[in-house]
C-alpha cells in the first residue's frame, strides 16, 4: 500500500448529482448556527473530523474545518490550508472585508482546487464526497477545498488479463488514477472526459470518455441519457452500472465489454467507442460492444500477425469446443454410434460398459463436479484453490474411473471442455460458455444431432437479434461487413487496418490518412 | 418502411438463396437422374431460368410501384376486393409451401436421425425455432440467412470431398444423347427445387436500396443454382445416373462412401449443418407469409404474435402429411401451384401494371 494523492471527484458544476432529499436551505451567517444546522448530519459520524481555529493574523475570525477522516490528505491540510488561513493578513483596522471569501479563494489556501458553497445540500454533499469544507463566522459561503488523499492499492499487473509482451499496468479502484492511465497513453486533446455521479446514497463517481472527432455523438448522448436515468440508492461496482445499461438483461451473452487494462481501453477509444469508468472498481467498460470483442485479446495485436491470427482462431475453436464438445460426445454415443469411427467406438464402448449410468447422466454428473471445482477454485485463496483443482481433477477423476462411476472418455471430454472454456480472454464470454453448454447437453441428450443443431440455431438466432447503441452484436459476421473481417477470426497486419470498423457507428472511419507499404517494396 | 424488417441488398441475396435451397438438395440428383439420366445437371442449369425470369418480373413490378408493400401492390393493381382475395391466396400458398417443406424436413429427420421420436415432436421443435427466428423481425431474419449461408458452403464442401476420392468422369457421358421430353420433365422437377423466389414479392418493399434488388436477387438465384449444380454433379460423378436412381436421398448417401481421416464419415457434420440450412428456407417462407399478414392488417410491429399464430397453424397443418413415398406425386402438384402462383401471378400483375401504364413512387 502506498499513499496516492487524489484529484477531485468533480467540481459540483460538472456533476449531475441526485439530491437524496437534502434541503436546499442557505447557510446561516453565525458559525454556531451553522454548527447547529449541520449537527444532525455530522455529529452521529465518528469518522468526521471537525477542527475549530482562528483565521487571520491580527483579526481573528472563528472558523471550523470539516472533513472525512482518511479521505483528506492531512499533511496538505496542515501545510497548505490551515497554516495559510491562520496566517492570512487580516488587520483589525480594516475589519471584516465583505469580499473575504473571494479573497480566500484566490489567495488563501495554497492548493489549486478551491471553490465555494452556500447551501446545506451542497455542503453536505461536498463533505461526504471527501472534500474539506471551511466555515467562517459571519459569512454565509463556505470554502470547499480539494485535498483528497488516503490509501489506495498500487497500480499492478491485472490478474485476469496477463500478457507477455504488453504493458503490465492494470486499473485500480481510484477513478482519477484510472483516467490518468488512459490520458498518459492517449494524449489527444480531443479525448473528452465527462464525469457524473450515480447513486443517491453511494454517490459513486462515474466518468465516460470518448474521442470527440471519432465517437458517434448519438452513442455518446444515448449513453449519457441512460446513465442519467439511473436513479437508485447505489452503484457499488462497475458491474451494477453494466447491468443498468445493457439492453437484454436475460441474455446469456455479455453485452458490454470490460477490461482491467488501460491499453485495451485506449484501443477501444481509438476505434470510436465510449469508455466508462466507475470509481471503486479496477476495470472499465466500453460501448458499443460486438460479440467479436470477447474473442480478442491485447496479445493478438502485440504479437506478430500470424501468431496473433492463429491464437485468435484457436479461441473461436475453443469456444465451440467449450460449448459443444460434451453434446457432440453425447449425440454420437447415445444416438449415432454408427457415425463414430470403429477403432474409436470399440474402446469407448468397452470402457462405458462398466458404467451404470446412461451417457447423459454420466456427462451431467461430471459437468456438475467440474462446475463445483471451478467455483471453489475461484473463491479459495490461490494455493488452496490449486490444491482443490488437483484433487478434483486427478484424484477424483481417477477414483471415479476406478469405481466405474465414469468412463475415461467422459473425463477426457469434460477436461478438454473445461480447458477450452478458460481459453477465453474475457470473463463475460467464459461465463456464457460455461452456462450455454448445459442446454446443449440436454438438447443433445434428448434429440441427438437434431437437438444439437436446433440448440445452436437458437444461439445463432439469439445472437443475431442482439443490438444496442445502433450496433448489431454479431457484426461483422451478421450483418456481414467484409471490411471488418480483417480483424475477426484472424487478423491482418496492423498497417492494413487503415479504416475503423464499419460495424460501429463512428464519425470518422479513417484510421490511417495514407495507406503506406512502409518500405516493404523497397529494393 | 418499418425499421424492424428492413434488410440490405446482401441480406436479400442470402435470403433468396436460403429460400431456394432446402431438402431438395438431398433428393434432387436422384429425381433428375430418373428423368434425364446423366444430363441431370443440365436440367438444373435450365431449370434456373425460371426463377431468374421470376426475379426479373418481380423486380420490374416492384420498381414500377416503389414504396408499396405487397398488400398495397395487389390492391393497387387488382382492385380492393380482388387484391384482398389474391393476397390471401398468396399467403395460403406460402403457408402450404411451408407445410410441405417442414413435413419433408421432419420426415427426413425421422429417417436419418430420430426414428423413434414422435413426428409431432420433431415438427414442434422445428416450429419453435422458426417462430423464434421470425418473431425477431426481418432484420434478424436477414442476419440469420447471412450466417447460415456459410453452413451451406460447409455442407457443399462435405459433399465435394467424397467426389474428389471416388469420382468417375465417364458418369457424365455421353453428353449428346439428349431426349427433349426427358429433359423437359427434368426441368419441370428442378423448377420446384428453385421455388422460393416468389417471397421477393413480400420482401421487395423491405430492401433499403431498391436499386440493389435485381442484382442481389439474381446473385441469390446464382448461388442456389451453383449449390444444386455442385450436389447433382458430385452425385453423378460418384454414383452415375443408373445407380443413383436406386437412392432416395443421394445427397446423404454420398457421404457414406467417403472415409475421411480421423472423422471417418462426414454424415454427422453434414446433418448437423443441414438442419440449419433447411430451417432457413422454412423461416424465410413463413416469415414472408407472416409479414404479408402483418401488412394486410397494418400490424408490422406485431410480427411476433403473427408468427406464433401462423406457426401454430402450420404445425397443425403438418399432421395432414403424406408418407415419404407420396412426395414425388406431391412434388408434381406443387410444381404446378408454384408455376401458377409463384410465377404467373407476378407476371399477371406486371402485365396489368404495363396495361394501365401506371408508375407509382410513394417515396418520390
Amino acid at each position: 500500500m502506498r499513499i496516492i494523492p487524489r484529484k477531485p471527484v468533480s467540481p459540483p458544476n460538472q456533476t449531475q448529482s441526485k439530491s437524496g432529499g437534502l434541503p436546499e436551505d442557505p447557510m446561516p451567517l453565525k458559525l454556531n448556527d451553522k454548527n447547529k444546522l449541520l449537527a444532525p448530519y455530522l455529529d452521529k459520524n465518528e469518522d468526521i473530523n471537525k477542527k475549530d481555529f482562528l483565521l487571520g493574523l491580527e483579526l481573528k475570525i472563528p472558523a471550523r474545518s470539516v472533513y472525512l477522516n482518511q479521505v483528506v490528505d492531512k499533511d496538505a491540510f496542515q501545510r497548505h490550508v490551515l497554516e495559510p488561513l491562520m496566517k492570512y493578513p487580516l488587520t483589525v483596522q480594516e475589519g471584516l472585508p465583505p469580499a473575504l471569501i473571494n479573497m480566500l479563494v484566490n489567495s488563501g489556501p495554497s492548493v489549486s482546487q478551491v471553490q465555494t458553497a452556500s447551501t446545506l445540500k451542497e455542503i453536505i454533499h461536498h463533505i461526504f464526497d471527501g472534500l474539506l469544507v471551511v466555515f467562517l463566522d459571519g459569512y454565509q459561503e463556505a470554502l470547499v477545498i480539494d485535498i483528497h488523499g488516503g490509501e489506495f492499492r498500487t497500480v499492478d499487473e491485472p490478474p485476469g488479463e496477463r500478457t507477455t509482451r504488453g504493458p503490465r499496468e492494470g486499473f485500480i479502484e481510484n477513478l482519477d488514477i484510472n483516467i490518468s492511465m488512459i490520458r498518459r497513453r492517449l494524449r489527444d486533446p480531443k479525448l473528452v472526459v465527462k464525469k457524473t455521479i450515480v447513486g443517491r446514497r453511494t454517490r459513486t463517481p462515474v466518468a465516460y470518455l470518448y474521442i470527440e472527432d471519432i465517437a458517434s455523438p448519438e452513442v455518446v448522448e444515448n449513453l449519457r441519457q441512460r446513465i442519467d436515468a439511473i436513479d437508485v440508492d447505489g452503484i457499488v461496482a462497475a458491474g451494477y452500472l453494466e447491468q443498468y445499461l445493457e439492453k437484454s438483461p436475460w441474455s446469456l451473452f455479455p453485452q458490454i465489454f470490460s477490461s482491467e487494462r488501460p491499453d485495451r481501453l485506449v484501443a477501444k477509444l481509438m476505434e470510436g467507442r465510449v469508455v466508462v469508468i466507475t470509481h471503486g472498481t479496477p476495470l472499465a467498460f466500453s460501448v458499443p460492444t460486438l460479440a467479436l470483442e470477447f474473442f480478442q485479446a491485447s496479445e493478438d495485436y502485440y504479437e506478430r500477425t500470424v501468431y496473433g491470427s492463429i491464437t485468435r482462431f484457436t479461441r473461436f475453436l475453443a469456444f465451440f469446443l467449450a460449448v459443444s464438445l460434451p453434446s457432440i460426445y453425447l449425440s454420437l454415443f447415445s444416438f449415432h454410434p454408427e457415425l463414430v469411427p470403429f477403432k474409436l467406438l470399440l474402446p469407448v464402448a468397452q470402457a462405458r460398459s462398466q458404467v451404470p449410468f446412461p451417457v447423459l447422466i454420466e456427462v451431467l454428473i461430471q459437468e456438475f463436479i467440474i462446475q463445483l471445482t471451478i467455483e471453489s477454485g475461484l473463491r479459495l485463496p490461490g494455493a488452496i484453490g490449486q490444491t482443490v483443482g488437483v484433487v478434483a481433477g486427478i484424484i477424483l477423476g481417477q477414483a471415479a474411473i476406478a469405481a466405474n462411476l465414469a468412463s475415461p472418455a467422459v473425463i477426457i471430454v469434460i477436461s478438454v471442455t473445461t480447458i477450452a472454456t478458460f481459453v477465453m480472454p474475457s470473463s463475460g464470454m467464459l461465463l456464457a460458455s460455461r452456462i450455454l453448454r448445459l442446454p446443449l447437453i440436454l438438447a443433445s441428450g434428448a434429440f441427438g444431432i437434431y437437438g444439437f443443431s436446433l440448440a445452436w440455431l437458437f444461439i445463432v438466432i439469439h445472437v443475431c437479434s442482439l443490438e444496442d447503441f445502433q450496433t448489431p452484436y454479431y457484426a461483422p459476421f451478421a450483418p456481414l461487413r467484409w471490411q471488418d473481417l480483417k480483424d475477426a477470426a484472424v487478423r491482418v497486419p496492423l498497417w492494413m487496418m487503415n479504416k475503423r470498423p464499419v460495424s460501429l457507428p463512428v464519425s470518422n472511419l479513417t484510421r490511417e490518412v495514407k495507406s503506406e507499404d512502409y518500405g516493404r517494396n523497397d529494393q | 418502411m418499418s425499421g424492424l424488417h428492413h434488410i440490405n441488398g446482401r441480406q436479400l441475396m442470402f435470403i433468396i438463396t436460403g429460400g431456394q435451397v432446402g431438402t431438395a438438395m438431398l433428393a434432387l440428383p436422384a429425381i433428375l437422374s430418373r428423368e434425364a439420366g446423366q444430363h441431370a445437371w443440365i436440367c438444373v442449369l435450365l431449370g434456373a431460368i425460371v426463377p431468374i425470369l421470376n426475379v426479373i418480373i418481380i423486380e420490374k413490378l416492384g420498381s414500377r410501384h416503389l414504396g408499396l408493400n405487397v398488400v398495397q401492390l395487389f390492391q393497387a393493381l387488382l382492385g380492393r376486393v380482388l387484391g384482398y382475395a389474391m393476397i390471401i391466396v398468396f399467403i395460403i400458398y406460402l403457408a402450404l409451401s411451408a407445410i410441405y417443406f417442414i413435413d419433408a424436413f421432419a420426415r427426413l429427420i425421422q429417417l436419418f436421425m430420430l426414428p423413434r421420436t414422435p413426428f409431432w415432436i420433431t415438427v414442434l421443435l422445428a416450429m419453435v425455432c422458426i417462430v423464434y427466428a421470425g418473431s425477431k423481425g426481418g432484420q434478424v431474419v436477414g442476419r440469420i440467412n447471412e450466417t447460415l449461408f456459410f453452413g451451406l458452403v460447409l455442407s457443399l464442401i462435405a459433399i465435394v470431398i467424397p467426389a474428389l476420392y471416388h469420382h468417375d468422369p465417364t458418369n457424365l457421358l455421353p453428353l449428346g444423347e439428349l431426349d427433349a421430353r426427358e429433359l423437359l420433365r427434368g426441368i419441370f422437377y428442378s423448377i420446384f427445387a428453385f421455388a422460393g423466389t416468389e417471397i421477393l414479392l413480400v420482401l421487395y418493399s423491405q430492401v433499403d436500396k431498391p436499386e440493389q434488388v435485381k442484382s442481389a436477387a439474381l446473385k441469390g438465384v446464382g448461388l442456389s443454382t451453383a449449390a444444386y449444380l455442385i450436389v447433382t454433379i458430385c452425385c453423378l460423378l460418384v454414383f452415375g445416373a443408373e445407380r443413383m436412381v436406386r437412392y432416395s436421398w443421394p445427397g446423404v448417401t454420398i457421404l457414406k462412401i467417403a472415409q475421411v481421416p480421423v472423422l471417418e464419415r462426414l454424415e454427422f457434420y453434414f446433418l448437423a449443418i443441414w438442419v440449419g440450412i433447411v430451417l432457413r428456407r422454412i423461416i424465410n417462407v413463413i416469415f414472408s407469409a407472416a409479414l404479408a399478414i402483418a401488412q394486410l392488417f397494418k400490424a408490422e410491429d406485431k410480427i411476433a404474435s403473427i408468427m406464433l399464430l401462423i406457426g401454430a397453424a402450420i404445425f397443425s397443418g403438418s399432421f395432414i402429411s403424406p408418407t415419404v413415398m407420396q412426395y414425388d406425386v406431391l412434388l408434381e402438384y406443387f410444381s404446378i401451384v408454384y408455376l401458377l402462383i409463384g410465377m404467373l401471378l407476378p407476371l399477371l400483375l406486371l402485365l396489368i401494371s404495363w396495361f394501365r401504364k401506371e408508375v407509382f413512387d410513394v417515396g418520390a
